[in-house]
């Protein structure tokens, strides 16, 4: 991955980490995905980001 | 900061095998084309990266280092075809000689084998925006205006950052439409059941309360507790099952209203009598 691009991808991972709503363990799996120096598929981003099935009854 | 003492490239590109003294100097190669200046520059991006710039990125499909990376008359045995390069790193004062082979790009040889000295050659080989070659100068001149800051993402070996960028946007633009389409189907489900429970919200003891007693009325066990796996039907055995088709039940039902018609008729004509006796006595009153 060259500077820039990690640079980039910091800031982003910093971004994300500034919202409450973001699950830690998310971000963790995210940065995994980004430094593996693959080119990263749409798929990727979603089973990242895709919920476990579930209720909302609280 | 690194500085290149010498280079000795065997059976890699068009190169059979060349030994090149670099002082630590600055340096320019010349000669005719096809005589394999290019081939050192691959050679000496690959000994440092392990990657070839040039057989890969745009109007590259098809070419790989492990194929085309050895010479030609090499590429059933890229074992044969390695660069060794030795190095000076000014930020440590120290020298190091590094080896790679075609056949295991992402495992060099590094001799010596110093944490400082491994980590320097590993961020090196994470940039492999250090070379830049003529085809790339040319496409950046004769680009179109529009496509330029795109032609500058791709000599800086940035392509992967638009591409993240595309698979980011393209899983964005999915998520959003799955968690529309999941909010509607929710607050849809929501509105149902609630509408069927007769319950003013969704809160767990309003819903516990509200199916408990529709279970009991069922003689159906009472649940101990709702969870967001809780089956509120459990225990009806024909819940989901379609009764059957009665031919005689429905012959009856179709001749229903045929009866209530019959029955109903004296009732409606008596009333219609009723009615006209009554205007008929509304008349006089109104005409005087």
């Amino acid at each position: 991955m060259s500077t820039v691009h990690k640079q980039i991808a910091e800031k982003f991972l910093a971004r994300l980490a500034e919202f409450k709503e973001m699950d830690a363990e998310k971000i963790e799996q995210l940065r995994a995905l980004l430094a593996e120096n693959k080119k990263v598929k749409a798929e990727d981003f979603l089973k990242i980001f895709s919920l476990p099935a579930g209720g909302d009854i609280k | 900061m690194i500085k290149l003492e010498s280079a000795h490239i065997e059976e890699v590109r068009g190169i059979r095998s060349l030994d090149i003294d670099f002082h630590k100097g600055t340096f320019a190669i010349s000669g005719p084309n096809g005589s394999g200046k290019s081939g050192v520059i691959d050679a000496i991006e690959f000994g440092l990266t392990g990657q070839i710039g040039r057989l890969t990125g745009r109007g590259t499909k098809g070419l790989s280092v492990s194929e085309h990376g050895p010479h030609v008359d090499k590429t059933k045995f890229p074992d044969a075809a390695f660069v060794e390069l030795r190095l000076y790193l000014p930020s440590l004062g120290k020298s190091a000689t590094i080896t790679r082979k075609v056949s295991s790009p992402n495992k060099p040889k590094i001799v010596p084998g110093d944490v400082d000295v491994k980590a320097v050659l590993a961020e090196v080989a994470d940039h492999p925006e250090i070379t830049l070659s003529r085809r790339e100068i040319l496409r950046f001149i004769l680009v179109e205006p529009t496509k330029r800051s795109e032609e500058i993402q791709t000599i800086l070996k940035l392509d992967d950052v638009g591409q993240t960028r595309s698979a980011l946007n393209a899983a964005h633009n999915k998520l959003q439409v799955t968690q529309r389409t999941g909010a509607a189907q929710v607050q849809s489900t929501r509105d149902a059941l609630q509408l069927h429970l007769q319950i003013p919200t969704l809160r767990a003891e309003d819903l516990w309360e509200a199916v408990n007693k529709r279970r009991k009325l069922l003689a159906l066990p009472e649940m101990a507790e709702l969870t967001a796996d809780s089956k509120l039907d459990a225990g009806l055995a024909s819940a989901a099952k379609v009764p059957e088709f009665n031919k005689q039940s429905a012959l009856r039902d179709l001749n229903a209203p045929e009866r209530v018609n019959d029955f109903a008729a004296p009732g409606v004509m008596n009333l219609l009598c009723r009615a006209a006796v009554f205007e008929r006595s509304l008349s006089p009153s109104m005409a005087g």
